[in-house]
């Protein structure tokens, strides 16, 4: 009997479901160290890689039973909790830094900024452990998976480079080619299955539903549009946003700061370790009192590392004022539609490391969300028809949902799910209703091997996606040489969004003159606001676009022409049946086609 | 072997070299001295070389041990207490000077510690489902190792009473498996003692 498997590797923590034929997914328990002499099985895998000093482990690191040699390294929640004493030799969120444009995510850097480690370990090689440890569970589970039943989650906010390097670690991590999907779909897919028939009672044929993904780091939106034909409904991916380094662990810490002040002002400063204790402390208490309206304050108890814990526990309390202040207002504000988050000052020195958001005000990056949503759908005819006509887009200057699946633990609190959906009311001038029945937990995993099933089967509803964003490469524009002035770089639109898997796009009347033998590059951009580009568009300047990756190419000389010499190609792009994007250089006259790779673009 | 081989060639040298001093004679001196001579450079040679090869390493704990002991589960069932509810610190320290609101601060460190490490490894549950004070009616058969009856008991069931304390039970018991025992430590510690570098 076959069986499905979906992987969420997450930023913070991984899960795996499975799901057999007919039955409801179910979550694998994972096996793994839980602490310094101990094995033991979790839901969740917190991905996080702890390198040991030397020594430290003179028996060796807790062996799990798939091991043959004892390894130098552990990863999961024994990982996660001694790191987290000590910072300097714990790799963690290795995720975010797949799609971090200056930084070589194949090479040796993480820790970052760490002096502890000599041979560090790069974002490619923590993903590619975290799967083999997963697929090692799904086989003491059952069977081997089978490459074309896996599928593996990626934020909807991953660029082509991003995929392409989960892609690889999956290779490597033996699971062959698997299918990724975006996580707010994987979400969404997991509420269908919840609901069964019953879903089309809570959403309806015109409707437009926002998955409002924010988890304990990071923070994903995505617009799914409802659109009905002769009774049946069908599902359209519209809009999807930009990566967020923004999340529960956000709040915690702010309230952490907040607390940790008013000790010091009180007298009582904390030490590292006692801050670590209160930042525990204070999400229990945040959760204690999000979820009791009549709680006035919730007592924090912060205990010292030392073994006299009477006479060493600082008290104090997280009162709700707190919790509205910082957690609600500082997040969640009630902001207006035009309100933009403030962006990073462009030319100020910073060190570098992950691009955290500089404003935490979840709801102003929902706004700009929101905004550039309307301005993807509003350049696709396509897209306009599906979200049902332009009236939609006049009333408004952001595109607004009819209703919102919540996901990830944030949003267990059913104080921020009012929030948000207040906000969205005031802006809309009409309610905005609650999807009911998420499960904020593991909905991702579940999702993705709901999703493994139905790609098998074909049994289910699809959400009609494919590409997310729309991709260019640049071109030098021929114009007479200026000393000083560089020629002005046009882009050439070689993928559509929303471009399917199974399609490909020969892009004619343009023609590019490269030199064989040699190594050729050229600018690749993309854009999540241009969903009316067709391929074969030229844009007259690069402002609007992203650039994100290079393309290099060497062509080896067709038969007839000699090294060195230009020959003329034209541009292909495919979108391969299981969703990955490729882009060739064809050369007419032999047929001779050359695939283009995708390079990091390093500065 | 090697021993008594050896010994029982020295002893041979020790033998022919005597016999020589017994019986002087030119060539049979000279013969037993080139032998003696090899004789001993051969044994520098084999001991040398028994020296530079390393001694057969012992054992390594392998991954696959004979289960732990019992006191090895147990101790590492009370480190689990310690390391997330601080439970042996807590019943360690003197409380006699402290102050109740003291006491009160670490006990909900305790509380919340201990609570997730019962909730994670076993599933709790009443004995008697109800509320205390309830009237509680025992018949003849009932679980009598589950049940402790306090005041004027009869000679036999049925029992009419009431519940001073609903019993705590767990079906399951899912605690993590135990690695890194050795002949060495044949149980872990209960808490590492902490050293923190700067």
């Amino acid at each position: 009997m076959s069986s499905y498997l979906g992987i969420d590797l997450g930023t913070s923590n991984c899960a795996v479901a499975r799901a057999a034929a007919e039955s409801c997914p179910e979550i694998l328990q994972i096996t793994q160290a839980v602490s310094a002499n101990g094995i033991g099985e979790k839901a969740l895998l917190p991905s996080a890689v702890y390198l040991p000093a030397e020594g430290e482990f003179p028996e060796g690191t807790p062996a799990l039973p798939w091991a043959k040699m004892p390894r130098g390294w552990v990863l999961g929640t024994f990982a996660r909790d001694r790191g987290s004493l000590q910072p300097d030799r714990l790799i963690v969120s290795a995720k975010s830094w797949l799609c971090h444009p200056h930084v070589d995510r194949s090479g040796p850097v993480l820790p970052w900024a760490s002096d502890a480690i000599a041979h560090k370990w790069s974002p490619l090689e923590v993903s590619r452990q975290l799967l083999e440890h997963l697929i090692e569970i799904s086989k003491s589970a059952g069977d081997a998976p089978d490459a074309g039943h896996v599928v593996v989650t990626v934020p909807a906010s991953f660029d082509e480079t991003a995929r392409g390097l989960t892609l690889e670690a999956a290779q490597l991590a033996g699971l062959g080619e698997v299918t990724l999907l975006e996580e707010p779909q994987a979400a969404f897919y997991a509420w269908l299955e919840s609901q069964g028939p019953g879903w089309r009672k809570q959403a309806r044929a015109g409707d437009l539903l926002l998955v409002c993904d924010v988890g304990g780091g990071t923070a994903d939106f995505s617009l799914i549009a409802v659109t009905g034909r002769d009774g049946e409904l069908s599902l359209e991916r519209v809009a999807v946003g930009e990566h967020l380094l923004l999340g529960g662990d956000n709040m915690d810490l702010a309230l952490a700061h907040a607390v940790s002040e008013k000790l010091a002002a009180s007298g009582k400063p904390l030490d590292e370790w006692q801050f670590l204790a209160l930042v525990q402390a204070v999400r229990s208490a945040k959760e204690a009192l999000l979820s009791d309206p009549a709680l006035a304050e919730a007592p924090l108890a912060i205990p010292s590392r030392s073994s006299k814990l009477i006479a060493s526990t600082a008290r104090t309390s997280l009162t709700r004022d707190e919790v509205a202040d910082i957690a609600i207002n500082g997040f969640f504000p009630i902001c207006a539609p035009e309100e933009m988050p403030a962006m990073r000052r462009a030319g100020g020195i910073r060190e570098s490391g992950l691009p955290y958001a500089a404003d935490a005000a979840i709801s102003k990056h929902l706004a700009r969300f929101l905004t550039r949503a309307k301005a993807n759908v509003s350049s696709s005819p396509h897209l306009l028809d599906v979200i049902g006509g332009a009236e939609r887009i006049a009333r408004s200057p952001l595109l607004i949902p009819d209703a919102v699946l919540f996901n990830g633990g944030v949003f267990n609190a059913a104080a921020l799910r009012r929030r948000v959906l207040e906000l969205l009311s005031q802006w809309a001038g009409d309610p905005v209703r609650e999807l009911e029945g998420a499960q904020a937990d593991h909905a991702v995993a579940l999702g993705a091997a709901i999703y493994a099933r139905l790609r098998a089967t074909g049994n289910g509803l699809r959400i009609k996606s494919g590409t997310a964003r729309s991709y260019y490469i640049g071109m030098e524009a021929a114009s007479l040489a200026v000393p000083g002035r560089r020629p002005v770089t046009k882009a050439l639109c070689v993928a559509p969004q929303g471009m399917e898997e199974g399609t490909s796009h020969a892009i004619v009347g343009q023609v590019f003159f490269l030199y064989t033998g040699e190594v050729s590059e050229f600018r690749f951009f993309h854009s999540e606001v241009r969903a009316g580009d067709r391929p074969g568009d030229l844009l007259p300047g690069v402002s609007e676009l992203e650039e994100s990756a290079h393309l290099e190419i060497a062509i080896p000389p067709p038969p007839g022409h000699e090294p060195g010499e230009e020959v003329p190609v034209s541009v292909e792009t495919q979108v391969t049946e299981l969703g990955h994007l490729e882009l060739f250089f064809v050369h007419a006259p032999t047929g001779d086609r050359w695939k283009l790779e995708f390079h990091i673009r390093m500065q | 072997m090697a021993k008594k081989l050896l010994i029982g060639a020295a002893g041979g040298i020790l033998v022919l070299n005597v016999g020589i001093l017994v019986f002087p004679d030119p060539n049979a001196t000279v013969a037993v001295e080139i032998f003696s001579a090899l004789c001993g450079m051969a044994f520098l040679f084999l001991g040398a070389r028994a020296e530079a090869q390393p001694a057969r390493p012992s054992e390594p704990a392998s991954v696959c041990l004979a289960p732990p002991r019992p006191e090895a589960e147990i101790i590492a069932f009370l480190a689990l207490l310690q390391e997330h509810g601080r439970l042996v610190d807590f019943a360690r320290e003197e409380i006699a000077g402290a102050t109740d609101a003291q006491v009160g601060a670490a006990a909900r460190v305790v509380h919340a510690g201990c609570r997730k490490v019962l909730d994670e490894y076993f599933d709790i549950q009443p004995v008697h489902p109800g509320q205390e004070g309830d009237r509680v009616a025992l018949e003849p058969g009932y679980d009598a190792a589950a049940h402790r009856l306090l005041g004027m008991v009869p000679d036999r069931p049925p029992y009419q009473g009431k519940l001073l304390h609903p019993g705590w039970m767990s079906p399951s018991v899912k605690l993590p498996r135990i690695t890194g025992i050795t002949e060495r430590q044949p149980w872990p510690v209960i808490a590492p003692a902490e050293v923190e570098l700067r």
